[in-house]
């Protein structure tokens, strides 16, 4: 299961690597991926951008060994892609949670588990703490087919996670979560980030990848238009922002007058928050007041 | 965010994430989850093993159990309709009809689970999921075909329990109605070394392979003279059977006959009188004291009623001989019957490599029904290479074979288009096993054991056409891309 060897620099690596799809016996070609160079380092966040059909999801599928390259090469943790010994040390967590409808959650990850040859103590210490994470408790005997489709999401992210993995690939994480959800996704990122993880993920929600992203590559009808990082990129280095707590004004006009001629192109305004911040402190406040409830 | 002070300015360094995203250590949905042990666990079942267990369950969880209350019908319904009037024949009829509705609809679940799991899994996309885990490709079809045999392992266990439950109940019954306690003695054809008619003086022999006649009045007598056959009977011998057809005018076709066994060295000898039913059998008792193998024995059959023709066919004499412990047999003939299945189940997951499930379903099952026929279909091959007038596809060897038919050889035609149907029956014969080493039909219906040779070999060959089989799967299946 989890071995101790060194991981490469550069946990995955693709050369060149392109697909196109075959339809009508071969008389149709469709190109999803062209000639993509690419390479994840260890330790980092890397997001895969894109619209509908730039060739995300053929990406992951590649790295996964799910589908074979039209040509070129690549490698995930020094190893073919669908390699055992690579996904020994992988989590994945593909766009919709494709699980045994008839199993619950608990025997989904113990099926899982086994597969990583997890040892039965281990195991089932390790199921009760992802199902106790995603908040399945209430459903883990429930089977899969009945639930909607944040709980499938939330046990696809338990099972990409049951063999604490080095590398973790997630195609569209947040798809289908509430904001919750979307927040502990995020969050577990950054922890997995903390504990020297690698992450590759695809999403189409720019706010998500933003969030928590180091690097990004942005692709476009299979090809790759952009590699950076994030912060390189959204850094505006021709504007200056200056945040100070609520100026009254006469202090505002000391400044503007500080500004001299800038002060005309100068904007002042008060900063926005977040609905993701501001519901999640609703949330938070509603679970505070409920713990308190009963007391009184 | 958070600052001390007008005089502190902050600056989103490159570094720093915006307001909104994860802060988990000031969070109230913390995301964490603890590390696994950096060490190598051990093997524990194993990867086969959890998709077998995986397997076993997706199949209950499907309630493929149901089979067994179809299959109860059937033994009921055969239970109500095999008729009672011969409680042997009864009971030998529940046997084969256990065994062969067991067999039946093995098959037909082993198919269509084996040959619908792999492209369900593709098209649902579970096989896109399990497989990015530490599992092989000739893993997963290894697990798969593990836990469909313990699937049918189960099916044929239950039918088994439930069959043998049947069938000692039946046999109680018909014994406690006969006042018989034979009704599953073993037997064996047991041919008369020679035949022969005597009316006074006359005497004539019977060809072996006409059939022996004796007219009723009792003015012939039938010798069946046993000379040969007899040494390899086991202790406890006591009775053949006879099986005679009477023709007569009007009348029920019944006679009084008189049966005289004599030891024709010693001339010791012993009568008894019985009632000879037309098409039913009769039963003789040899007197141990009488019967030696090394001496031989003459039968001599007397028919009293005037009138009537008393028929014996070459294959009327069956002798019977102790019979086999029926647990064991019954046993070993239902381990046949799941090593058969196992090989249908190979061969499902085989088709259902490179096939949709339907397609693979109905190779699985042309395959088991062409296999059910190898016997005849290889006789009827070697009839045709060793044929020069065998006619198109063998039509002619009946004709041949039956009737003086003086025609030349066949023209080039015939002969390289029975080359080729010959060749494609030769591939099949071998593609596919010859599932009659599966059946052990013919022994528990003789009441004999199934030899250990004979599941030796069955499982010799399941062992070699499954390595086969797989191999071919392992390599299709290598190729393939998991998602549809």
């Amino acid at each position: 299961m989890v071995t101790t060897n060194a991981l490469p620099e550069a946990v995955i690596r693709a050369q060149k690597l392109a697909k196109t799809y075959s339809l009508r016996f071969g008389r149709q070609k469709v190109v999803a991926l062209e000639g993509l160079d690419l390479e994840v380092r260890r330790g980092e966040v890397f997001g895969l951008l894109g619209p509908n059909g730039s060739g995300k999801t053929t990406t992951m599928k590649l790295l996964l060994g799910l589908i074979f390259p039209t040509s070129g090469r690549a490698e995930v943790l020094g190893l073919a892609p669908g390699d055992v010994n690579a996904n020994q040390r992988l989590g994945f967590l593909p766009e919709e949670s494709y699980f045994y409808p008839f199993l619950s959650a608990d025997e989904t990850l113990d099926f899982y588990g086994r597969l990583f040859r997890i040892p039965r103590r281990e195991r089932r210490r390790r199921v009760d703490e992802l199902i106790a994470q995603v908040r399945l408790e209430d459903a883990r005997r429930r089977p899969i087919r009945g639930y909607s489709k944040g709980m499938s999401r939330r046990i696809g992210l338990a099972q990409a996670l049951i063999n604490d993995p080095d590398l973790l690939i997630l195609d569209e994480p947040t798809s289908g979560m509430d904001p919750i959800g979307t927040r502990q996704i995020k969050d577990l990122i950054l922890d997995l980030k903390r504990r020297g993880k690698t992450v590759l993920m695809s999403s189409h929600l720019l706010a998500d990848v933003e969030d928590v992203c180091d690097r990004i590559a942005i692709l476009k009808t299979g090809k790759l238009e952009m590699i950076g990082a994030v912060a390189d990129l959204l850094t505006v280095k021709d504007v200056t922002q200056i945040r100070v707590p609520n100026l009254d004004a006469a202090a505002l006009e000391r400044v503007k007058s500080a500004l001299g001629d800038q002060a005309a192109t100068a904007d002042v305004s008060h900063p926005r928050s977040t609905l993701e911040e501001i519901f999640l402190r609703i949330v938070a406040q509603a679970d505070a007041r409920d713990k308190e409830g009963p007391k009184t | 965010m958070t600052t001390e002070g007008n005089s502190k300015l902050e600056t989103r360094s490159s570094n720093q994430k915006p307001p909104g995203a994860g802060d988990a250590s000031s969070s109230n949905f913390e995301f964490r989850v603890s590390s696994l042990p950096r060490r190598r666990f051990p093997v524990c079942g194993g990867v086969i093993g959890a998709i077998a267990a995986q397997t076993l369950r997706q199949c209950l969880r499907r309630k493929v159990l149901f089979i067994l209350g179809l299959w109860l019908a059937v033994i009921l319904i055969g239970l109500a309709v095999i008729p009672k009037h011969e409680p042997a024949e009864r009971y030998h009829a529940l046997v084969s009809l256990c065994l062969k509705t067991t067999s039946f609809f093995g098959v037909i679940v082993s198919v269509f689970l084996a040959a619908s799991v792999l492209p369900e899994d593709r098209a649902k996309k579970t096989l896109s999921t399990l497989m990015t885990k530490p599992v092989g490709r000739l893993n997963y079809l290894l697990g798969r075909v593990a836990g469909f045999s313990l699937t049918m392992g189960l099916i044929v266990l239950v039918m088994g329990v439930a069959g043998w439950g049947v069938l000692r109940w039946a046999g109680a019954s018909a014994e406690r109605e006969t006042g018989r306690t034979d009704l599953v003695a073993a037997k064996r054809g047991l041919d008369p070394t020679e035949i022969i008619r005597r009316e006074g003086e006359k005497t004539k022999v019977v060809p072996e392979s006409r059939a022996a006649t004796v007219a009723g009045g009792g003015a012939q007598e039938l010798v069946f003279e046993f000379r040969e056959g007899l040494e390899s009977l086991p202790e406890g011998v006591q009775r053949i059977e006879m099986l005679p057809t009477i023709a007569t005018g009007a009348e029920m076709p019944q006679s009084q006959a008189t049966v005289l066994i004599r030891n024709p060295k010693t001339g010791e000898k012993q009568s008894t009188d019985l009632l000879l039913d037309s098409d039913r059998v009769a039963f003789v008792d040899f007197p141990p004291s009488l019967v030696h193998a090394a001496e031989g024995v003459e039968v001599v059959l007397t028919c009293h009623k005037p009138g009537v023709f008393v028929r014996f066919v070459p294959g009327s004499f069956q002798i019977m001989t102790p019979s086999a412990p029926f647990e064991a047999a019954y046993a070993k003939a239902l381990g046949l019957i799941l090593l058969g299945l196992v090989l249908v189940i190979v061969v499902a997951v085989t088709a259902s490599t490179f096939l949709s499930a339907w397609v693979a379903a109905m190779l699985a099952f042309t395959g088991y029904f062409f296999s059910l026929f190898q016997t005849v279909l290889v006789e009827h091959m070697q009839a045709i290479s060793s044929s020069e007038h065998a006619g198109l596809f063998g039509t002619g060897i009946y004709e041949h074979t039956h009737g003086p038919v003086a025609h030349a050889s066949d023209p080039l035609y015939i002969v390289a288009i029975n080359k080729l149907f010959y060749g494609t029956l030769w591939l099949l014969t071998h593609i596919f096993p010859n599932f009659d080493n599966f059946s052990a039909l013919g022994c528990l219906t003789a009441s004999r054991d199934v030899p250990w040779a004979a599941c030796g070999y069955a499982a010799i060959l399941v062992a070699a056409y499954a390595v086969g089989y797989l191999a071919l799967a392992q390599v299709v299946f290598y190729k393939r891309e998991l998602m549809p």
